[in-house]
Formats: structure tokens, sequence, C-alpha cells
């Protein structure tokens, strides 16, 4: 796996390596299959990139860290716009992501003006449609969106809507795979499908869900493939942790820690003196 | 192993259960060695606390609600650093913030003795340190033990000696010799906690990524590893990325979605969907 990255500038003028550039996907729509995880912690940061995954997504919490722990996966970063009620504030926040050396913006339920003013910067971004969880209120909850016609008519607009903004990828969840399957076909950016069949140019999938645990969800949603069971896992590790303070609960109480070696003297003659000075206090 | 709580009132005037009040705390000295463990996230303090781990301690830092939530009954001493509060005034503030947060003690670590006797006028309980003191290592040279000389055993006396009359519960002695610790903790009302310091202490404190051997810098001399959780944790990052890799083989040889992960349409609404295309 040798020439694996390239060297690239940041949009923030650092030199540095990564898997792709944004042309890069845009030039391997409909050539390669591809993937993105969403990574909440350094380690799976990591492990995404020691894998081989395409691109991780994230939030705001750990990006830092996030972003050290995989330099050279293309990286995308999706602030809430909740904090910001003006477009110029939000774009505050973005360059502040961009200097931590973001490859991406996710703009998930943003104001398409925002989403446009962001676009003036030529940062790239990715949208969202779809079941949006921020704006399921508008599509019924928590269930698939685009099984009428009429619904798949709307993501088809706000897809086409994205690109003539100049998005390079839109994330479309929970469609059904023959919508995404003929929209995939008629549009020049890259669809990122969760839950919305094989014919996305990019699969995605939460960190969490792949290896079974579950943190933001109550159960792995139908959707997701599990491929370890990390629920057991940290249950386990949670058994060793509380063994191991137990031992140094006994020990102390046996005192059997500290020993001889865990422990520094006084020589006997400093010993001595002390004893003395403060007898007299 | 059954844990009696009691009932209390938190500083912050919550009705819950904890393993010890301060007052607790300060009639067991000299009858009972207790143990105080600083946890730095939730899993940590949940474990200590099903461990029967006496104190904990901790960081104001942004875990700390979650290490509250994990470990409800456990003491919990909390650190309120000086260097970001510039004032007895707004330290006290900061004060406040952490025992509105639910801390049942606080670490006046580096503070001046002047703004303890302020805290202990509200009747907060806390404890200080002396001894080595990592943020005042150049005053004595440098990363070593502190009090082998009969004349630094009598400055940390003296110390020990001025923190006791702020009012403070309890004094975390770092890197004493054994036997200064050991005259010291008969000569002071303190709860004498030892790091380093010798068996003589009232407690004993050690971190508990050093306990679980987790540590990122070379392991103290003070401290004893229980387990090997460096390596615990690389297993797991195996099977993270063996997961991660599982995932990418099955996108790639298109075994990954299949039926059961996708939604279907109605021909006849995918018909419609089609023409509607068609003429765009």
């Amino acid at each position: 796996m040798k020439n694996r990255y390239k060297k690239v500038y940041s949009l923030s003028h650092q030199a540095g390596y990564r898997n792709y550039t944004v042309k890069d996907l845009l030039d391997l729509k409909g050539r390669k299959k591809m993937t993105q995880i969403n990574v909440i912690s350094p380690a799976e940061a990591s492990a995404a990139e020691t894998a081989g995954i395409d691109m991780i997504i994230t939030g705001t919490n750990r990006l830092k860290e996030i972003r050290e722990a995989a330099p050279n996966t293309f990286l995308t970063c999706g602030p809430n716009y909740t904090g910001h009620e003006t477009k110029e504030k939000m774009m505050k926040e973005v360059f502040e992501l961009v200097r931590i050396g973001v490859d991406s913006i996710h703009t998930n339920s943003w104001n398409i003006n925002f989403i446009k003013y962001l676009s003036e910067f030529k940062i790239p971004f990715q949208g969202h449609v779809g079941l949006v969880p921020m704006k399921s209120t508008w599509t019924g909850g928590v269930k698939p969106v685009g099984k009428k016609s009429s619904e798949a008519i709307k993501i088809y607009n706000d897809i086409k809507k994205l690109e003539e903004i100049g998005a390079w990828a839109v994330e479309v969840e929970c469609v059904p795979e023959d919508v995404l399957g003929e929209i995939t076909k008629k549009t020049d950016i890259l669809t990122i499908s969760i839950g919305s069949g094989k014919h996305g140019d990019i699969q995605f999938l939460f960190g969490e869900d792949i290896l079974g645990y579950n943190l933001s969800s109550a159960k792995t949603p139908r959707h997701a493939k599990k491929y370890n069971n990390f629920n057991k896992i940290h249950e386990k590790l949670q058994k060793v942790r509380i063994q191991a303070f137990k031992e140094y609960q006994n020990d102390v109480q046996n005192k059997k820690f500290p020993s001889k070696n865990n422990v520094v003297l006084a020589e006997k003659k400093e010993l001595e003196k002390f004893k003395k000075l403060i007898k007299n206090l | 192993m059954k844990k009696k709580y009691k009932r209390v009132f938190s500083i912050n005037n919550d009705l819950g259960y904890r393993n010890y009040t301060v007052r607790d705390i300060i009639q067991l000295k000299g009858k009972k060695k207790l143990t105080q463990v600083r946890v730095t996230n939730a899993e940590e303090a949940a474990a200590a606390e099903e461990a029967g781990i006496d104190l904990l301690l901790t960081g104001p830092g942004p875990e700390f609600s979650k290490i509250r939530k994990a470990a409800a009954k456990t003491f919990m001493t909390v650190g309120v650093p000086f260097i970001q509060n510039p004032s007895k005034r707004e330290a006290t503030k900061k004060a406040f913030e952490v025992i509105e947060a639910g801390a049942d003690s606080l670490m006046c670590q580096n503070w001046n003795l002047d703004w303890m006797k302020h805290l202990s006028k509200f009747r907060i309980p806390f404890q200080s340190h002396v001894g080595f003191i990592p943020r005042r290592t150049t005053w004595i040279g440098g990363i070593r033990s502190f009090g082998k000389k009969a004349n630094e055993a009598l400055e940390l006396f003296k110390d020990i000696k001025d923190i006791e009359e702020t009012g403070a519960w309890g004094i975390e002695v770092e890197l004493v010799p054994e036997n200064i610790l050991d005259i010291i903790t008969k000569r002071t009302s303190l709860v004498t906690i030892s790091i380093g310091s010798g068996i003589s202490a009232d407690a004993q404190f050690l971190f508990a990524e050093d306990i679980l051997g987790q540590s990122k810098i070379e392991f103290p001399r003070h401290a004893k590893k229980y387990k090997n959780f460096n390596k615990i944790l690389e297993d797991i990052q195996k099977e993270r990325i063996l997961a991660f890799k599982q995932y990418k083989k099955d996108v790639q040889k298109n075994k990954y979605p299949t039926k059961k992960h996708v939604i279907s349409i109605d021909k006849i609404e995918l018909n419609n969907f089609r023409k509607f295309l068609k003429k765009n």
C-alpha cells in the first residue's frame, strides 16, 4: 500500500498529506465505491485511517484530537447551526474548523442562505437530504422519506439545489434504494448513502454501529451492519477496571501497599534531628 | 461485600447518599486506612465506586458532571485551579460553581493560605497539598522527594500546621520520606493523604491511570500497576481496525448494503418518479 497519500495544502494553507482531494473524489464518481464513517474519538479516527476508510466525519467536540489521530484522511466536520444566528457568525466557526484542518463541512440542516454564503469561500461542503434528524418533524418523524413519488421529487429537487450552490456531495438518509439509484445517475455530485441502498457513490455508517455499541441510539438501526460487539468489550473492560481498584483497596487495607520499593526514607541522623526540632514547637 | 451508604445533604442541598461525610473521614483518622483515586472519566469513577474506593479526586472540567453521576455515592473532591482564578473572589466563585455541580470537597492546590481561610468561613470542606508540588518544583530544584533533611522536614511540618489552621480537613503529601510523614501524621489533626509518602499516612492516593497501567509517561516509582491497560487498549484498537476493514471490504465487494438494510418503493411510485426525471 505505497503512495496511499498525496501531498496537499489544507484549506488553511497547511502542507500535509491526504488520501483524497475533493477533485479526486468527484473524479471517482461512478468508478469506485467509497466509504465514510462518523467517528467520535481519536481511537476510532485512527482505526478508520489504518483500515483505509476513505472519509471520516465528526462533530466539533473533539475535532482537534481527531484530526491529529487521522491526519491523512479526508475529514468533514458538521457544526451545528443553532449556536449561530447569522451567516457571518456561522462562518466564524467554520473558519476555526478550517484552521484545525477540516477538508470539508457538513451543512446538515443549515439555512440555505448560510450554505450559499459558505460556498462563496470555495470551502467544500456536503449537504443532507431525506431523513434529516433535525428536520424530521417536517417529514413525519424517524421513518423513511421518498416512498411516494412526490417525496422522491422533493428529494431530487433538494439535491439539485445543493448541486447548484456548489456542494461536492450529499448525504441521503433512509431513502428507497431505487430512488437513490435513479438520482445518483442524474447528479454530478457524490451521493452518500446511509440506509439508502447500494447505489450511493459512498456508503456511510456510524463508527458506533459498525463496532456495535450504543451511545446515540438505543439499538443498532436497521440499515446498519454490526461487525463487532463493543458493548460487550466495554463491559469486560469495566470489569477489569473494577478488579484493579478492588485489588488496590485490599492492598491498602492489608498494608501491602505501599511497600519498601514505593517509598523514600530520611536517614536516621536527619530523622532524630527532626524529632528534636518539632518537640520544642 | 455489601456497601453501606448514608443519607446526606450535599453542600448544594441535594438529598442523596454518600459513603462518608467529612466528619466520618476525620473521625476515621488513625482507625482505618482509606484510599483515594484520581479519576478522569466516568468509567473510572463508576469502577472506583463499585470497587469500594473510599474517596475520589477529579478536575472541574467538562467531564465532571458525568463523573459525579457515575459515582454518585462516593465522597468526591474536585480541584479548583488557582491560575485561571486569580483573586480570592474569583477562586471562591469557581469553588461555588464546583459545589453547585455536586462536589463534596475541594482541592485547593497551590492556593494562597488567605483564600483557604476565606473558603473555610463558608464551612466548605477542602484539602490541600504539600511536599513535592509539581507547579512549585522550581523552588526545590526539580523533581525530587521533599523532606529528607531535618530542616526541610521542619518546613513541611510548618506548612501542614499552617494549612491545618486554615480549616482544611485533609492534606495530600507527595514524595515525602515515610518515616517523616509517620511522625507528622501523629502531630496533625489533618487527614494525611500519601502519594509516594509511605504507609503511615491516613489515606493512600494514586492516579487511576497508574493503577490501570494506562499512563503515557514513564511509570512513577511510588505507584503500583495492577493491570496493563495500555496493552488491553491496543488489542481493542486492533478490533476496531478489523471491523472498519471488514466494512470497507463489504462495500467494495457489494456485500453491504443488502436487501435487509434498505428501503423499497412501490412500483407505481417509482415509475412516476422515473417519468418526472425523464422530463427534467
